[in-house]
Protein backbone atom coordinates (compact mmCIF):
# COMPACT_ATOMS: atom_id res chain seq x y z
CA UNK A 1 0.00 0.00 0.00
CA UNK A 2 3.05 2.43 -0.27
CA UNK A 3 2.00 3.79 -3.35
CA UNK A 4 -1.90 4.48 -2.09
CA UNK A 5 -0.06 6.66 0.85
CA UNK A 6 0.87 9.42 -1.95
CA UNK A 7 -1.78 9.65 -3.45
CA UNK A 8 -4.06 9.56 0.14
CA UNK A 9 -2.28 12.38 0.63
CA UNK A 10 -3.65 14.31 -2.05
CA UNK A 11 -7.09 13.39 -1.08
CA UNK A 12 -6.65 14.73 2.30
CA UNK A 13 -5.66 17.96 0.88
CA UNK A 14 -8.69 17.87 -1.01
CA UNK A 15 -10.75 16.97 2.12
CA UNK A 16 -8.89 19.93 4.06
CA UNK A 17 -10.06 22.64 1.60
CA UNK A 18 -13.75 22.01 2.46
CA UNK A 19 -15.67 22.25 5.79
CA UNK A 20 -15.10 20.99 9.29
CA UNK A 21 -12.46 18.41 10.61
CA UNK A 22 -10.52 17.61 7.69
CA UNK A 23 -9.15 14.09 9.32
CA UNK A 24 -11.22 12.46 12.33
CA UNK A 25 -9.78 12.97 16.17
CA UNK A 26 -9.05 9.31 16.36
CA UNK A 27 -7.05 9.56 12.97
CA UNK A 28 -4.52 12.16 14.32
CA UNK A 29 -3.85 9.83 17.58
CA UNK A 30 -1.89 7.33 15.05
CA UNK A 31 -0.11 6.79 12.20
CA UNK A 32 -1.05 6.43 8.73
CA UNK A 33 1.13 3.16 8.70
CA UNK A 34 -1.01 2.28 12.08
CA UNK A 35 -4.13 3.61 10.66
CA UNK A 36 -3.54 0.60 7.76
CA UNK A 37 -1.99 -1.90 10.05
CA UNK A 38 -5.76 -1.29 11.94
CA UNK A 39 -7.92 -1.23 9.38
CA UNK A 40 -6.26 -4.81 8.18
CA UNK A 41 -7.62 -6.11 11.09
CA UNK A 42 -10.87 -4.47 11.85
CA UNK A 43 -12.20 -3.62 8.34
CA UNK A 44 -10.60 -6.49 6.29
CA UNK A 45 -13.41 -6.56 3.65
CA UNK A 46 -12.73 -2.95 2.64
CA UNK A 47 -9.04 -3.53 3.00
CA UNK A 48 -9.00 -6.89 0.89
CA UNK A 49 -10.71 -4.35 -1.74
CA UNK A 50 -8.07 -2.13 -2.08
CA UNK A 51 -5.29 -5.14 -1.96
CA UNK A 52 -7.34 -6.20 -5.14
CA UNK A 53 -7.51 -2.97 -7.15
CA UNK A 54 -3.33 -2.65 -6.03
CA UNK A 55 -2.55 -5.58 -7.66
CA UNK A 56 -4.66 -5.32 -10.62
CA UNK A 57 -3.22 -1.18 -11.03
CA UNK A 58 0.52 -3.50 -10.88
CA UNK A 59 -0.64 -5.21 -13.92
CA UNK A 60 -2.21 -2.66 -15.96
CA UNK A 61 -0.92 0.72 -17.85
CA UNK A 62 -1.75 3.78 -18.84
CA UNK A 63 -4.99 5.54 -17.76
CA UNK A 64 -6.34 1.63 -16.56
CA UNK A 65 -3.13 2.19 -14.04
CA UNK A 66 -4.52 5.45 -12.37
CA UNK A 67 -7.85 4.46 -12.01
CA UNK A 68 -7.57 1.39 -10.50
CA UNK A 69 -4.40 3.44 -7.95
CA UNK A 70 -6.84 5.67 -7.27
CA UNK A 71 -9.92 3.08 -6.83
CA UNK A 72 -7.08 1.44 -4.34
CA UNK A 73 -6.00 4.30 -2.29
CA UNK A 74 -10.45 5.05 -1.61
CA UNK A 75 -10.88 1.24 -0.72
CA UNK A 76 -7.92 1.72 1.65
CA UNK A 77 -9.29 5.33 2.70
CA UNK A 78 -12.41 3.61 3.40
CA UNK A 79 -10.76 0.69 5.40
CA UNK A 80 -9.18 2.73 7.61
CA UNK A 81 -12.39 5.50 8.11
CA UNK A 82 -14.24 1.98 8.81
CA UNK A 83 -11.45 1.10 11.16
CA UNK A 84 -11.27 4.69 13.67
CA UNK A 85 -14.72 4.13 13.24
CA UNK A 86 -14.85 0.67 15.33
CA UNK A 87 -12.19 2.36 17.50
CA UNK A 88 -14.58 5.27 18.65
CA UNK A 89 -17.29 2.76 18.68
CA UNK A 90 -15.63 0.95 21.24
CA UNK A 91 -14.43 3.77 23.26
CA UNK A 92 -18.14 5.06 23.15
CA UNK A 93 -18.95 1.61 24.21
CA UNK A 94 -16.59 2.31 27.39
CA UNK A 95 -17.88 6.01 28.15
CA UNK A 96 -21.37 4.49 27.93
CA UNK A 97 -20.16 2.29 30.67
CA UNK A 98 -18.70 4.33 33.18
CA UNK A 99 -21.72 6.77 32.50
CA UNK A 100 -24.06 3.68 33.90
CA UNK A 101 -21.65 3.08 36.74
CA UNK A 102 -21.18 6.43 37.92
CA UNK A 103 -25.18 6.74 37.24
CA UNK A 104 -25.48 3.31 39.52
CA UNK A 105 -23.29 4.46 42.34
CA UNK A 106 -24.83 7.86 42.16
CA UNK A 107 -28.40 6.06 42.47
CA UNK A 108 -26.89 4.62 45.75
CA UNK A 109 -25.35 7.33 47.15
CA UNK A 110 -28.73 9.53 46.94
CA UNK A 111 -30.49 6.71 48.17
CA UNK A 112 -28.68 6.01 51.42
CA UNK A 113 -28.47 10.26 52.12
CA UNK A 114 -32.03 10.68 51.22
CA UNK A 115 -32.60 7.39 54.19
CA UNK A 116 -30.47 9.45 56.42
CA UNK A 117 -31.98 12.31 55.57
CA UNK A 118 -35.10 10.85 56.87
CA UNK A 119 -33.46 9.38 59.72
CA UNK A 120 -32.37 12.48 61.25
CA UNK A 121 -35.76 14.71 60.10
CA UNK A 122 -37.81 11.47 62.24
CA UNK A 123 -34.89 11.91 64.85
CA UNK A 124 -34.92 15.35 65.21
CA UNK A 125 -39.37 15.25 65.54
CA UNK A 126 -38.75 13.25 68.26
CA UNK A 127 -36.38 15.23 70.13
CA UNK A 128 -39.04 18.02 69.72
CA UNK A 129 -42.00 15.71 70.24
CA UNK A 130 -39.66 14.35 73.51
CA UNK A 131 -38.92 17.65 75.19
CA UNK A 132 -42.38 18.89 74.60
CA UNK A 133 -43.93 15.82 76.08
CA UNK A 134 -41.23 15.94 79.59
CA UNK A 135 -42.23 19.43 79.60
CA UNK A 136 -46.33 18.81 79.52
CA UNK A 137 -46.27 15.73 81.30
CA UNK A 138 -44.29 17.34 84.50
CA UNK A 139 -46.77 20.04 84.37
CA UNK A 140 -49.48 17.73 84.58
CA UNK A 141 -48.04 15.55 87.44
CA UNK A 142 -46.87 18.33 89.82
CA UNK A 143 -49.26 21.12 89.11
CA UNK A 144 -52.05 19.83 91.54
CA UNK A 145 -52.88 23.32 93.51
CA UNK A 146 -56.50 25.06 92.37
CA UNK A 147 -55.87 26.86 89.26
CA UNK A 148 -57.84 29.70 88.45
CA UNK A 149 -60.17 29.39 85.15
CA UNK A 150 -58.61 30.85 82.21
CA UNK A 151 -55.17 30.02 83.34
CA UNK A 152 -53.43 29.23 79.81
CA UNK A 153 -50.64 27.54 80.89
CA UNK A 154 -53.86 24.93 82.23
CA UNK A 155 -55.37 25.28 79.26
CA UNK A 156 -52.26 24.40 77.19
CA UNK A 157 -51.38 21.25 79.23
CA UNK A 158 -54.73 20.14 79.01
CA UNK A 159 -54.75 20.30 75.20
CA UNK A 160 -51.36 18.41 74.57
CA UNK A 161 -52.57 15.93 77.16
CA UNK A 162 -55.63 15.26 75.35
CA UNK A 163 -53.71 14.79 72.11
CA UNK A 164 -51.59 13.05 73.62
CA UNK A 165 -54.49 11.00 74.29
CA UNK A 166 -56.34 10.87 70.89
CA UNK A 167 -52.30 9.46 69.31
CA UNK A 168 -52.46 7.00 71.88
CA UNK A 169 -56.20 6.02 71.36
CA UNK A 170 -54.86 5.82 67.18
CA UNK A 171 -52.06 3.43 67.88
CA UNK A 172 -54.02 1.08 70.29
CA UNK A 173 -56.77 0.95 67.41
CA UNK A 174 -54.02 -0.10 65.29
CA UNK A 175 -52.38 -2.99 67.01
CA UNK A 176 -56.05 -4.25 67.47
CA UNK A 177 -58.22 -2.47 70.12
CA UNK A 178 -61.65 -3.92 69.74
CA UNK A 179 -63.79 -1.46 68.82
CA UNK A 180 -66.44 -1.13 71.91
CA UNK A 181 -63.52 -0.33 73.85
CA UNK A 182 -62.23 1.91 71.85
CA UNK A 183 -65.67 3.91 71.52
CA UNK A 184 -65.22 4.36 75.26
CA UNK A 185 -62.16 6.20 75.38
CA UNK A 186 -63.20 8.13 72.54
CA UNK A 187 -65.80 9.17 74.69
CA UNK A 188 -63.36 10.05 77.11
CA UNK A 189 -61.28 11.78 75.65
CA UNK A 190 -64.27 13.85 73.93
CA UNK A 191 -65.75 14.85 77.37
CA UNK A 192 -62.11 15.80 78.12
CA UNK A 193 -62.18 18.28 74.94
CA UNK A 194 -65.05 20.27 76.07
CA UNK A 195 -64.54 23.84 76.88
CA UNK A 196 -65.54 23.87 80.81
CA UNK A 197 -63.36 19.92 81.15
CA UNK A 198 -60.87 19.93 83.72
CA UNK A 199 -57.07 19.28 83.97
CA UNK A 200 -58.09 15.88 85.82
CA UNK A 201 -60.11 15.21 82.74
CA UNK A 202 -57.54 15.70 80.14
CA UNK A 203 -55.42 13.40 82.66
CA UNK A 204 -58.25 10.82 82.81
CA UNK A 205 -58.70 10.71 79.07
CA UNK A 206 -55.00 10.05 78.68
CA UNK A 207 -54.88 7.63 81.41
CA UNK A 208 -58.24 5.91 79.53
CA UNK A 209 -55.74 5.59 76.06
CA UNK A 210 -52.96 4.60 77.88
CA UNK A 211 -54.94 1.82 79.66
CA UNK A 212 -56.57 0.98 75.85
CA UNK A 213 -53.39 0.33 74.44
CA UNK A 214 -52.10 -1.73 77.28
CA UNK A 215 -55.21 -3.63 76.40
CA UNK A 216 -54.27 -3.97 72.88
CA UNK A 217 -50.51 -5.49 73.53
CA UNK A 218 -51.96 -7.46 75.69
CA UNK A 219 -54.40 -8.79 73.23
CA UNK A 220 -51.55 -9.00 71.14
CA UNK A 221 -49.08 -11.66 72.51
CA UNK A 222 -46.11 -12.09 74.21
CA UNK A 223 -43.95 -8.80 74.68
CA UNK A 224 -41.90 -7.35 71.02
CA UNK A 225 -38.99 -5.63 70.85
CA UNK A 226 -40.90 -2.47 69.72
CA UNK A 227 -42.78 -2.32 73.09
CA UNK A 228 -39.59 -2.75 74.88
CA UNK A 229 -38.42 0.32 72.72
CA UNK A 230 -41.55 2.17 73.44
CA UNK A 231 -41.54 1.39 77.43
CA UNK A 232 -37.51 2.85 77.56
CA UNK A 233 -39.02 5.56 75.46
CA UNK A 234 -41.88 6.33 77.75
CA UNK A 235 -40.01 6.05 80.90
CA UNK A 236 -38.01 8.53 79.27
CA UNK A 237 -40.55 11.24 78.39
CA UNK A 238 -41.82 10.61 82.00
CA UNK A 239 -38.33 11.90 83.51
CA UNK A 240 -37.84 7.92 85.13
CA UNK A 241 -34.84 6.50 84.97
CA UNK A 242 -34.61 3.92 83.03
CA UNK A 243 -32.46 0.87 82.20
CA UNK A 244 -33.01 -2.69 80.88
CA UNK A 245 -31.25 -5.65 81.72
CA UNK A 246 -31.88 -9.53 82.04
CA UNK A 247 -33.56 -8.54 85.31
CA UNK A 248 -35.98 -6.38 82.86
CA UNK A 249 -36.46 -2.95 82.50
CA UNK A 250 -35.35 -1.01 86.03
CA UNK A 251 -36.78 2.22 86.88
CA UNK A 252 -34.47 3.82 89.89
CA UNK A 253 -37.04 5.73 91.91
CA UNK A 254 -34.38 6.51 94.53
CA UNK A 255 -35.23 10.31 93.78
CA UNK A 256 -38.91 9.83 94.89
CA UNK A 257 -38.05 9.56 98.52
CA UNK A 258 -36.78 12.03 100.94
CA UNK A 259 -32.96 10.92 101.89
CA UNK A 260 -32.68 8.79 104.78
CA UNK A 261 -36.23 7.89 104.85
CA UNK A 262 -39.36 6.28 103.93
CA UNK A 263 -41.50 9.12 103.23
CA UNK A 264 -42.22 10.01 99.69
CA UNK A 265 -41.16 13.26 98.13
CA UNK A 266 -42.64 16.22 96.58
CA UNK A 267 -41.56 14.78 93.64
CA UNK A 268 -42.12 11.31 94.61
CA UNK A 269 -46.36 11.17 93.98
CA UNK A 270 -45.18 12.07 90.64
CA UNK A 271 -43.09 9.90 89.89
CA UNK A 272 -45.52 7.21 91.13
CA UNK A 273 -48.06 8.40 88.65
CA UNK A 274 -45.88 7.77 86.20
CA UNK A 275 -44.89 4.88 87.02
CA UNK A 276 -48.61 3.92 87.15
CA UNK A 277 -48.96 5.02 82.95
CA UNK A 278 -46.11 2.70 82.38
CA UNK A 279 -48.12 0.13 84.34
CA UNK A 280 -51.07 0.72 82.25
CA UNK A 281 -49.66 1.18 78.82
CA UNK A 282 -47.45 -2.00 79.29
CA UNK A 283 -49.38 -4.75 80.50
CA UNK A 284 -47.52 -8.06 80.74
CA UNK A 285 -45.86 -9.89 83.75
CA UNK A 286 -45.36 -9.14 87.04
CA UNK A 287 -43.72 -5.57 88.51
CA UNK A 288 -41.05 -5.77 91.11
CA UNK A 289 -40.41 -3.51 93.67
CA UNK A 290 -36.69 -3.94 95.07
CA UNK A 291 -36.11 -2.13 97.97
CA UNK A 292 -36.13 -1.67 101.82
CA UNK A 293 -39.43 -3.63 102.96
CA UNK A 294 -40.37 0.27 104.26
CA UNK A 295 -40.10 2.08 100.85
CA UNK A 296 -41.25 -0.94 99.04
CA UNK A 297 -44.13 -0.87 100.92
CA UNK A 298 -44.46 3.04 100.58
CA UNK A 299 -44.54 2.74 97.12
CA UNK A 300 -46.69 0.00 96.71
CA UNK A 301 -49.20 2.44 98.99
CA UNK A 302 -48.50 5.47 97.01
CA UNK A 303 -50.19 3.80 93.87
CA UNK A 304 -53.32 4.01 95.90
CA UNK A 305 -56.44 2.26 94.34
CA UNK A 306 -55.38 1.73 90.60
CA UNK A 307 -56.29 -1.39 89.24
CA UNK A 308 -52.67 -1.36 87.90
CA UNK A 309 -51.09 -1.95 91.53
CA UNK A 310 -52.30 -5.70 91.82
CA UNK A 311 -49.54 -6.57 89.44
CA UNK A 312 -46.62 -4.99 92.06
CA UNK A 313 -44.53 -6.73 94.41
CA UNK A 314 -42.45 -5.63 96.77
CA UNK A 315 -39.48 -7.40 97.08
CA UNK A 316 -38.02 -6.35 100.30
CA UNK A 317 -33.99 -6.78 100.33
CA UNK A 318 -32.74 -5.65 103.41
CA UNK A 319 -29.15 -4.53 101.67
CA UNK A 320 -26.52 -1.70 102.95
CA UNK A 321 -27.50 0.66 100.60
CA UNK A 322 -31.44 1.46 101.90
CA UNK A 323 -31.62 4.32 99.88
CA UNK A 324 -31.81 1.99 96.87
CA UNK A 325 -35.18 1.65 95.17
CA UNK A 326 -35.61 -0.17 91.84
CA UNK A 327 -38.84 -0.81 90.21
CA UNK A 328 -38.95 -4.04 87.44
CA UNK A 329 -40.60 -4.82 84.81
CA UNK A 330 -39.53 -8.35 84.53
CA UNK A 331 -41.42 -9.10 81.30
CA UNK A 332 -39.52 -6.55 79.43
CA UNK A 333 -35.53 -7.69 80.01
CA UNK A 334 -33.17 -8.75 77.11
CA UNK A 335 -33.62 -11.98 75.65
CA UNK B 1 4.69 54.46 -36.32
CA UNK B 2 6.71 52.11 -35.53
CA UNK B 3 5.46 52.56 -32.07
CA UNK B 4 1.56 52.22 -33.24
CA UNK B 5 2.74 49.09 -35.01
CA UNK B 6 4.33 47.48 -32.56
CA UNK B 7 1.27 47.86 -30.06
CA UNK B 8 -1.06 46.21 -32.74
CA UNK B 9 1.50 43.52 -32.96
CA UNK B 10 1.56 42.89 -29.25
CA UNK B 11 -2.37 43.40 -29.09
CA UNK B 12 -2.71 40.75 -32.09
CA UNK B 13 -0.18 38.54 -30.20
CA UNK B 14 -2.10 38.77 -26.90
CA UNK B 15 -5.55 38.66 -28.42
CA UNK B 16 -4.37 35.39 -30.24
CA UNK B 17 -3.33 33.96 -27.10
CA UNK B 18 -5.77 34.86 -25.62
CA UNK B 19 -8.79 33.11 -27.90
CA UNK B 20 -6.51 29.69 -28.29
CA UNK B 21 -7.05 30.13 -24.11
CA UNK B 22 -10.52 30.42 -24.42
CA UNK B 23 -10.83 27.75 -26.55
CA UNK B 24 -8.50 25.20 -24.86
CA UNK B 25 -10.64 25.94 -21.67
CA UNK B 26 -13.94 25.33 -23.67
CA UNK B 27 -12.19 22.04 -24.78
CA UNK B 28 -11.82 21.25 -21.60
CA UNK B 29 -14.61 21.76 -20.34
CA UNK B 30 -16.74 19.67 -23.08
CA UNK B 31 -14.31 16.53 -21.73
CA UNK B 32 -14.76 17.10 -18.00
CA UNK B 33 -17.35 19.37 -17.16
CA UNK B 34 -17.20 21.11 -13.22
CA UNK B 35 -18.12 18.37 -10.90
CA UNK B 36 -21.21 18.91 -8.92
CA UNK B 37 -23.18 21.16 -11.65
CA UNK B 38 -23.71 18.34 -13.93
CA UNK B 39 -25.00 15.75 -11.11
CA UNK B 40 -27.18 18.42 -10.22
CA UNK B 41 -28.45 19.43 -13.66
CA UNK B 42 -31.13 17.26 -15.31
CA UNK B 43 -30.51 19.10 -17.96
CA UNK B 44 -27.34 17.99 -18.51
CA UNK B 45 -27.69 14.14 -17.65
CA UNK B 46 -27.96 12.01 -20.71
CA UNK B 47 -31.83 11.46 -21.54
CA UNK B 48 -31.89 7.89 -20.69
CA UNK B 49 -30.52 5.30 -17.93
CA UNK B 50 -27.32 3.23 -19.49
CA UNK B 51 -26.58 1.63 -16.27
CA UNK B 52 -28.80 1.64 -13.30
CA UNK B 53 -25.98 0.82 -10.66
CA UNK B 54 -24.14 4.03 -12.02
CA UNK B 55 -27.44 5.69 -11.28
CA UNK B 56 -27.96 4.86 -7.78
CA UNK B 57 -24.49 5.89 -7.01
CA UNK B 58 -25.21 9.13 -8.07
CA UNK B 59 -28.42 9.33 -6.33
CA UNK B 60 -26.45 8.16 -3.12
CA UNK B 61 -23.74 10.54 -3.65
CA UNK B 62 -26.27 13.55 -4.23
CA UNK B 63 -28.22 12.34 -1.04
CA UNK B 64 -24.74 12.50 0.50
CA UNK B 65 -23.89 15.97 -1.17
CA UNK B 66 -27.06 17.46 0.59
CA UNK B 67 -26.63 15.86 3.92
CA UNK B 68 -24.48 17.36 6.83
CA UNK B 69 -22.16 14.54 6.44
CA UNK B 70 -20.66 16.95 3.65
CA UNK B 71 -19.43 19.01 6.27
CA UNK B 72 -16.52 17.00 7.18
CA UNK B 73 -13.42 17.04 4.54
CA UNK B 74 -13.06 13.53 3.77
CA UNK B 75 -16.67 12.91 3.18
CA UNK B 76 -16.69 15.86 0.47
CA UNK B 77 -13.42 14.79 -1.34
CA UNK B 78 -15.08 11.22 -1.89
CA UNK B 79 -18.02 12.86 -2.96
CA UNK B 80 -16.53 15.13 -5.66
CA UNK B 81 -14.77 11.73 -6.84
CA UNK B 82 -17.80 9.69 -7.16
CA UNK B 83 -19.22 12.48 -8.88
CA UNK B 84 -16.48 12.79 -11.05
CA UNK B 85 -15.81 8.99 -11.98
CA UNK B 86 -19.90 8.47 -12.45
CA UNK B 87 -19.75 11.32 -15.05
CA UNK B 88 -16.71 9.48 -16.69
CA UNK B 89 -18.48 5.97 -16.99
CA UNK B 90 -21.67 6.98 -18.26
CA UNK B 91 -19.83 9.04 -20.91
CA UNK B 92 -17.77 6.01 -21.51
CA UNK B 93 -20.65 3.93 -22.25
CA UNK B 94 -22.14 6.44 -24.01
CA UNK B 95 -19.18 6.35 -26.05
CA UNK B 96 -18.87 1.98 -26.14
CA UNK B 97 -16.12 2.14 -24.00
CA UNK B 98 -17.26 -0.80 -21.82
CA UNK B 99 -13.45 -1.28 -20.32
CA UNK B 100 -13.18 2.30 -19.38
CA UNK B 101 -16.75 2.65 -17.96
CA UNK B 102 -16.77 -0.34 -15.94
CA UNK B 103 -13.01 0.82 -14.46
CA UNK B 104 -14.60 4.28 -13.94
CA UNK B 105 -17.64 2.74 -12.33
CA UNK B 106 -15.72 0.74 -9.79
CA UNK B 107 -13.80 3.95 -8.58
CA UNK B 108 -17.26 5.33 -8.28
CA UNK B 109 -18.57 2.70 -6.27
CA UNK B 110 -15.15 2.73 -3.88
CA UNK B 111 -15.31 6.34 -3.38
CA UNK B 112 -18.95 6.25 -2.54
CA UNK B 113 -18.11 3.57 0.02
CA UNK B 114 -15.13 6.22 1.25
CA UNK B 115 -17.56 8.86 1.58
CA UNK B 116 -20.31 6.48 3.34
CA UNK B 117 -17.82 5.22 5.73
CA UNK B 118 -16.39 8.77 6.39
CA UNK B 119 -19.94 9.97 6.99
CA UNK B 120 -20.41 7.18 9.60
CA UNK B 121 -17.19 7.74 10.98
CA UNK B 122 -18.16 11.60 11.31
CA UNK B 123 -21.25 10.35 13.53
CA UNK B 124 -19.24 8.27 15.75
CA UNK B 125 -16.77 10.98 16.46
CA UNK B 126 -19.35 13.20 17.45
CA UNK B 127 -21.51 10.20 19.45
CA UNK B 128 -18.06 9.21 21.43
CA UNK B 129 -17.26 13.17 22.17
CA UNK B 130 -20.90 13.63 24.08
CA UNK B 131 -20.82 9.96 25.80
CA UNK B 132 -16.88 10.91 26.90
CA UNK B 133 -18.35 14.25 28.25
CA UNK B 134 -21.63 12.94 29.90
CA UNK B 135 -19.26 10.26 31.76
CA UNK B 136 -17.07 12.67 32.65
CA UNK B 137 -20.10 15.19 33.97
CA UNK B 138 -22.20 11.54 35.22
CA UNK B 139 -18.88 10.87 37.76
CA UNK B 140 -18.55 14.26 38.68
CA UNK B 141 -22.19 14.18 39.96
CA UNK B 142 -21.20 10.87 41.65
CA UNK B 143 -18.49 12.64 43.53
CA UNK B 144 -20.74 15.52 44.97
CA UNK B 145 -23.23 12.39 45.61
CA UNK B 146 -20.68 11.16 47.85
CA UNK B 147 -19.62 14.41 49.18
CA UNK B 148 -23.24 15.11 49.96
CA UNK B 149 -23.27 11.61 51.44
CA UNK B 150 -20.37 12.09 53.69
CA UNK B 151 -22.04 16.11 54.39
CA UNK B 152 -24.83 14.29 55.78
CA UNK B 153 -23.07 11.47 57.92
CA UNK B 154 -21.14 14.13 59.61
CA UNK B 155 -24.52 15.70 60.48
CA UNK B 156 -25.91 12.48 61.90
CA UNK B 157 -22.95 11.87 64.10
CA UNK B 158 -22.87 15.60 65.11
CA UNK B 159 -26.66 15.10 66.18
CA UNK B 160 -25.72 11.58 67.43
CA UNK B 161 -23.45 13.49 70.03
CA UNK B 162 -25.93 15.73 71.26
CA UNK B 163 -27.54 14.79 75.08
CA UNK B 164 -30.80 14.00 74.68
Amino acid sequence: MTRARSSLAVLLMLSACGGTPAVPREAHEVTQAEREKRAAELAPDLYAKAQEAEARAAEASGDAQDDLELTAELWLEAACEEADRIVLERKRREHEARIEAAQLARAGLDKQRLELEATIRRDEAARIAHTEAVKMLALAATDERPRPAGDTAHAEVAAWLVSRAELTLAAARAIGLPEPEAAEVAAAIGRARKPKAKLEDAQGALAAAERAIGRARALRGPVTEDERAALLEMASERSLSATRDARGVVLDLRSAFIPGTAKLSANGRAQLAHLLALARAHPHGPIHIEASRARGEAVHKGLGDAPERARFSVVAQELPDKERVFVVLVEYGER
Amino acid sequence: MTLRIGACTVLGVALALGWAAIARAQETATAEPPIGGLLASPTQRPTQSLDPELDAIAAQLGSLATSKAVEDGVVKAAIEHGKRAVLQATRALAAGDAATAARKKQLARAALELALRAAARREETRAESAASQNAVQAEQANAQAAVSLEQTRAEWQSLQAEPR
